[in-house]
């Protein structure tokens, strides 16, 4: 919110509509999550009313960034997310189990792994007519299904392998 | 359109096709994917008339060509076939447009129209820039586009392509199957892609996966 801030001062359906619109990939903002975050950031000295308007419609509480959330935004700018423990992940978890009990997960990494080309198939169409905001969402997307992907492979030949030692 | 029935090709004691089936549509993208030595550029040589298949049929409109002699299937390549490798191999005498003209002087078409062919498919492919460039001086994705506007100056019924951004950084190979899937779109073009890169299958509007020599997935013969 901070980030769309600092371009210019800006009222709550502004705000929404340019989350939305930059962030495709992201859920759409409620209105509610609009002002509660809006409040939050004044109450944190990190932006102020800057003037009401009215432009025939009702009238709107314009805000603005303060100097403590510029400092914020960049401070958040320069910090790093922790890699994610991606291991919990429900692929990983239907797999493991299958092969717990014996049965073959391999029709199923097979199924899933046309659910993930079939989906990277949409994304790569819609970035090629997207802007640049769509074209890096899209980006992020299509890698995370890449990575998951190359381990369904990887899960396919580790489950051949086992299956020939087994039967050795 | 382009239809292969029960291929089988070995090389030494190792087989490299194991009873291949498939049949890809007119205007269709197809990608060919799998692990290496899966067999995939094994099946792109075999379709596209370069290597003969040991046992099997492959049909282009129904007419088979895995029977045709040499002087034939070369002949074939030339009229219905472009083909785009890892690698341009572009001629590093020749500047840009001249290599992309190379295939219709070689078709005994006159030097100025096929350069200005060649110059009307590189500005198709974003690289107009390049025309009077030399191999030497462009980068792999530009390399790429213009094998790629060489491949399609013939107006082939069918491109192959074998990893034609293997050697490319992903923003470089996204850039040359965005120029080569909308080239190919706008003209009708069948083109089928060798790759072992998801993000590359992902253009296509269908996976044939193989995997030891057979297909595990996409088929639609």
């Amino acid at each position: 919110m901070l980030g769309l801030l600092v371009e210019r001062p800006k009222h709550g359906y502004e705000l929404k509509r340019e989350h939305d619109h930059r962030l495709p990939g992201a859920r759409p903002l409620a209105y509610g999550q609009v002002y509660a975050t809006l409040q939050r950031l004044q109450r944190d000295g990190f932006a102020e009313v800057a003037e009401t308007v009215q432009e025939g419609g009702p009238e709107r509480t314009v805000y603005a960034i303060t100097d403590e959330g510029r400092t914020e935004l960049t401070r958040w700018l320069d910090s790093v997310e922790p890699p994610a423990p991606h291991v919990a992940s429900e692929l990983v978890s239907r797999v493991v189990v299958a092969s717990a009990i014996g049965d073959a997960a391999d029709g199923y990494l097979l199924r899933q792994r046309a659910a993930h080309l079939a989906r990277m198939r949409e994304l790569t169409a819609e970035r090629a007519g997207g802007s640049p905001a769509e074209a890096l969402a899209a980006d992020y997307a299509i890698q995370h299904l890449d990575a998951d992907l190359r381990w369904i492979e990887t899960a396919l030949r580790r489950l051949a392998d086992l299956k020939e030692s087994t039967h050795a | 359109m382009l239809e292969a029935r029960a291929l089988r090709k070995t090389f030494a004691r190792t087989v490299a096709l194991d009873g291949v089936s498939l049949r890809i549509d007119a205007g269709e993208i197809v990608a060919i994917t799998g692990p290496s030595g899966s067999g995939k550029s094994t099946l792109l040589h075999c379709l596209a008339g370069i290597i003969r298949p040991e046992a099997g049929e492959v049909r282009l409109d129904g007419d088979r060509i895995d029977t045709l002699g040499e002087t034939e299937r070369t002949d074939l390549r030339r009229r219905s076939f472009g083909v785009v490798f890892q690698f341009g191999q572009l001629v590093p005498e020749l500047t840009a447009a001249e290599n992309v003209a190379l295939p219709l002087l070689f078709d005994r078409h006159g030097r100025q129209e096929s350069l200005r062919s060649a110059r009307s498919l590189l500005d198709r492919l974003g690289v107009a820039d390049c025309a009077d460039q030399r191999p030497a001086e462009l980068s792999g994705g530009q390399t790429q586009r213009i094998a790629v506007a060489r491949a399609l100056v013939t107006g082939p019924r069918v491109l192959f392509a074998d990893e034609p951004t293997g050697a490319l950084d992903s923003l470089a190979g996204e850039r040359v199957m965005d120029a080569l899937v909308r080239a190919a779109r706008a003209d009708g073009t069948t083109v089928m892609i060798v790759t072992h890169d998801n993000r590359v299958a992902a253009f296509a509007d269908r996976e044939i996966a193989l995997r030891d020599g057979t297909v595990t997935a996409g088929v639609t013969a």
